[in-house]
């Protein structure tokens, strides 16, 4: 479909280029978002409509509001109808990307006779007989890029892995790699994953529950003599972040120091606790 | 000769105001009276149109309720019958409801149904079961939404009188459309003068009969269009009585109403598919939703709508043998509760089978999830959707495999359902699975414990991007495309889009047409305007503003698709028409009108441009 500002329609069409109805404004803002990791993609969508008589054929289901949407990075190609005078939809992953043309709209969806509305200009003389899907009104048109950021340069020095060596429940540390590798048996370690994966509070939960006993070993092994790791490329990092927490890798106080590195982590599960009660009250 | 006629109460039975068929909804009037009576009409589609159903409170004179007085003098006798305290009240209630100048009526009334079906006096109408009929059912589709032909009390609980009339415009065999009334009330078992009466009266015709003759009911009850009016007399008006019965709507129907089955106007407010984003979201409602406890079923239509449209859902189609098929319609995002819920015919059940030992509350090892189970809109869930309903509560929001006398029928759904439930399981666990590897880096301490800088992987190219991870651009608004050679600031388009820049000139020859007009310089032309002259799509009347003097040749293109299409002009109403375009004589800023007849009828939107003129030896005219 080819929607230009040039274009006549044989009807009044309401646009902001256009001198067919006098006295109103039609206007779409439009958001895009992403909902959550599974990286589906929002469009919002909100109407600013002051002509009536296009608000009752909207309202009595006789026309429609939406966008006509162009995305020649994916091939995406659509009119896509939205509510009115507000309106979601949410797109399939990877649908859109890169540059996103939007185009607001309204259509009939229902034949409409003698269509002159107010405010028409009187060169349409007595109105016009509309057929579904004639467009009754356009704004301009909207461009989206749509881009995906550069790789986030931070990587975790942490690993877990499973084992079938290790017993269940039981956990092991190696720092002589380039990361620190928590070990413990499958069945934990399926269980790990599935808090981890699970919600905030839950993440939360495992922070506290494996993270800080993991990083009170970390101070009490580097304690007993730092040189052994300084080479390995966790450790660097692990140095820095102590340095600038003024925590003392030759003397630590494991229990208050690996709190103090993980950001006390009791108390955003306590936070996350308050806000579920909350909710509840 | 019209009137209310009370049933004799031969037995001296002690009738209270308790009935129990009005009592199931007196905790929530309003949200049972929207659900029950908008299902009913769901129920009683007829065509491919939405139903239509409207809920709007009219102040009736007391001289236009043609039975206010003896309804008033009935209450007066209730009154005198032994009663107590509770009792007492609400008869008051009702006498001054009555008795007052204007009657407050909900009228709730539907389109594009198919009416209460008559014969009227046939016992086996949908008439007769639903004025007359007392735990039976009519419908005429075994998956229909209503079971139990109770939910009609609904509407009594919000009438003060206990009060319903119903008039109805239904196509008999010959497909004549009919008008029947009755009204049917329930008071209290009294004694008129040396009459025992009953509770229960009705309001119509001698004999108990319906009124057919639509002259004979004020026009606050007649009707002409096919469908139903249910009129809840002495309506008990509270505070927001619309907006808890959208909110009852909205959090039902929202499937129903999002796939244009059914629409609903409360109190003058639509709720249909396209202004139902903005009834969720409206801030009114989500505060009477809080004010009232039920922002739970709010936030859930909420999710439920969003699964079944989201793009980023998927179906999957769940046969279970000797039943049919389900559509399970599962959305795995984070922040959503892990649930599934089940409806039927566009309306909300429940969300679980807790009966069938199958509550679906814990999904371990899960992302996080939304899932919408229900009777596959095609043939093969017709099976299923009536299973359902056989299955189904009166409350409408659990499935009890008792409600099934037969044992083995019962077994057998037992085994259905429990089979469903496996499969609807296996299904969430293999599309929400969460992943498994034997290693995974610990990203949610990576902004403590980053490997940033020269500790980053070998070979990890710094361009790369997040494939996890979108940003948006905020929305700007493009250049407008001007009118062929106009002049200003922006990029005047060719046509077909390339994006170049226009020099403003063209040569004359068209690549399409081959046409030539001489080298020429584009005139723009303001305020383009055209009509299909007396609707002949042969004829366009045109209007222009031209920016320049002089002799100018106008092309007409049709819109098309991708790209314009020459339109081949035969005739204007000024100027000369040659090779398919007309040359004229114009005046800066003086407004043109001229008629062209086009060589093919052509009735969709069209590009006008204009160049000036000219000679060449080619164009000139003979």
């Amino acid at each position: 479909m080819k929607i230009s500002e040039t274009t006549s329609y044989p009807h009044p069409v309401l646009a902001p280029w256009s001198t067919d109805v006098a006295g109103s404004s039609f206007t779409a803002e439009l958001t895009l978002r992403e909902e959550g990791a599974a990286q589906q993609i929002d469009i919002h969508s909100k109407v600013l409509l002051d002509q009536l008589e296009l608000i009752d054929l909207i309202e009595n289901g006789d026309a429609a509001f939406g966008c006509f949407i162009t995305c020649v990075s994916t091939g995406f190609r659509r009119m896509q109808r939205f509510g009115f005078p507000t309106g979601s939809h949410q797109f399939a992953p990877g649908a859109l990307l890169g540059r996103v043309q939007l185009r607001p709209m309204i259509w009939a969806l229902r034949p409409i006779s003698t269509w002159l509305p107010a405010g028409a200009h009187s060169e349409f003389g007595g109105g016009t007989d509309i057929e579904p899907g004639q467009i009754l009104a356009l704004d301009d048109e909207q461009r989206v890029d749509v881009l995906r950021p550069p790789l986030p340069s931070i990587e975790s020095i942490f690993e877990i892995f499973s084992s079938t060596e290790l017993g269940e429940g039981e956990f092991d540390i190696d720092m002589t790699g380039d990361r620190i590798n928590i070990i413990m048996g499958e069945a934990t370690y399926s269980l790990v994953q599935g808090l981890r994966q699970t919600t905030e509070s839950t993440r939360s939960v495992i922070t506290n529950a494996m993270f800080v006993p993991v990083v009170m070993e970390i101070l009490s092994q580097i304690a007993s003599g730092e040189e052994q790791f300084s080479s390995c490329r966790w450790f660097e990092p692990f140095r820095k972040r102590s340095e600038l927490l003024d925590v003392d890798l030759k003397t630590p106080s494991l229990f208050t120091d690996a709190q103090l590195l993980l950001e006390r982590p009791f108390n955003s599960l306590s936070r996350l606790i308050d806000e579920e009660e909350t909710c509840d009250e | 000769m019209t009137g209310i006629r009370f049933l004799t109460n031969e037995a001296n039975k002690v009738e209270g105001l308790a009935y129990a068929g009005f009592e199931t909804y007196r905790g929530a009037p309003y949200t049972s009276c929207a659900r029950e009576t908008g299902q009913n009409s769901r129920d009683a589609a007829g065509g491919t149109k939405p139903v239509k159903v409207s809920f709007d409170l009219l102040h009736i004179d007391r001289d236009d309720v043609p039975f206010a007085d003896e309804l008033e003098h009935s209450i007066c006798c209730c009154l005198e019958a032994p009663q107590n305290e509770k009792t007492k009240s609400h008869l008051e209630r009702a006498l001054a409801a009555i008795s007052a100048p204007t009657v407050k009526v909900l009228r709730i009334a539907d389109v594009n149904t198919t009416g209460l079906t008559g014969p009227v006096d046939d016992a086996a109408s949908v008439f007769a079961a639903l004025v007359k009929g007392d735990g039976i059912t009519q419908k005429a589709d075994e998956t229909s939404a209503g079971s139990f032909g109770i939910g009609k009390n609904a509407a009594f609980a919000v009438s003060e009188l206990q009060t319903v009339i119903y008039s109805t415009c239904y196509q008999d065999e010959a497909e004549s459309v009919c008008f029947a009334a009755q009204g049917r009330l329930r008071l209290i078992s009294h004694i008129d003068g040396d009459r025992k009466c009953s509770a229960e009266g009705y309001w119509g015709d001698k004999e108990f009969r319906a009124i057919e003759d639509v002259s004979l009911v004020p026009t606050w009850l007649a009707r002409t269009e096919v469908g139903t009016s249910i009129h809840a007399v002495g309506f008990d008006e509270r505070d927001q009585w619309a907006s808890r019965m959208t909110l009852s709507l909205v959090t039902n129907f929202f499937a129903a109403i999002e796939r244009e089955q059914i629409e609903f106007e409360v109190d003058g407010k639509p709720i249909n598919s396209a202004s139902l984003d903005s009834v969720l979201e409206d801030q009114a409602l989500t505060a009477l939703a809080d004010e009232h406890d039920e922002i739970a079923e709010l936030e859930r239509a909420r999710r439920l709508l969003l699964c079944i449209r989201s793009e980023a859902a998927t179906r999957h189609k769940i046969n279970i043998a000797g039943l049919g098929d389900f559509t399970l319609h599962l959305l795995v995002s984070e922040n959503l509760p892990r649930e599934v819920h089940v409806l039927r015919n566009g309306i909300y059940i429940t969300d679980n089978f807790a009966k069938f030992s199958q509550p679906m509350r814990q999904f371990p090892g899960t992302r996080e999830f939304t899932a919408v189970l229900e009777p596959s809109s095609d043939l093969k869930g017709r099976a299923p959707s009536a299973l359902l309903k056989q299955l189904e509560n009166p409350a409408h929001d659990a499935f009890e495999p008792d409600r099934i006398i037969n044992f083995e029928a019962q077994q057998t759904a037992r085994k259905q359902i429990k089979k469903l439930i496996n499969e609807v399981r296996r299904i969430i666990r293999t599309v929400a699975k969460i992943e498994e590897s034997e290693n995974s880096r610990l990203d949610e301490l990576s902004e403590m414990f980053a490997d940033t800088g020269s500790t980053r992987d070998e070979g990890r190219d710094d361009d790369e991007r997040d494939p996890d991870a979108y940003v948006y651009q905020k929305p700007r608004r493009g250049t407008r495309r001007q009118a062929s050679g106009a002049t200003g600031k922006g990029k005047a388009k060719k046509r077909g889009g390339t994006g170049r820049e226009q020099t403003g000139t063209r040569t004359g020859k068209s690549k399409k047409t081959q046409r030539r007009a001489g080298t020429a310089s584009a005139v723009p032309l303001n305020g383009i305007r055209s009509t299909l002259k007396d609707g002949d799509p042969l004829i366009r009347s045109i209007w222009f503003t031209p920016t320049a003097s002089g002799e100018i040749v106008l092309a007409v293109d049709a819109s098309g698709l991708t790209d314009d299409v020459s339109l081949d002009l035969v005739e204007a109403s000024a100027g000369v028409v040659s090779k398919g375009r007309v040359r004229t004589t114009v005046h800066a800023g003086q407004r043109v009108q001229i008629d062209v007849t086009l060589s093919e009828p052509f009735a969709g939107p069209i590009e006008l441009s204009a160049v000036r003129f000219i000679e060449t030896p080619a164009e000139k005219v003979v």
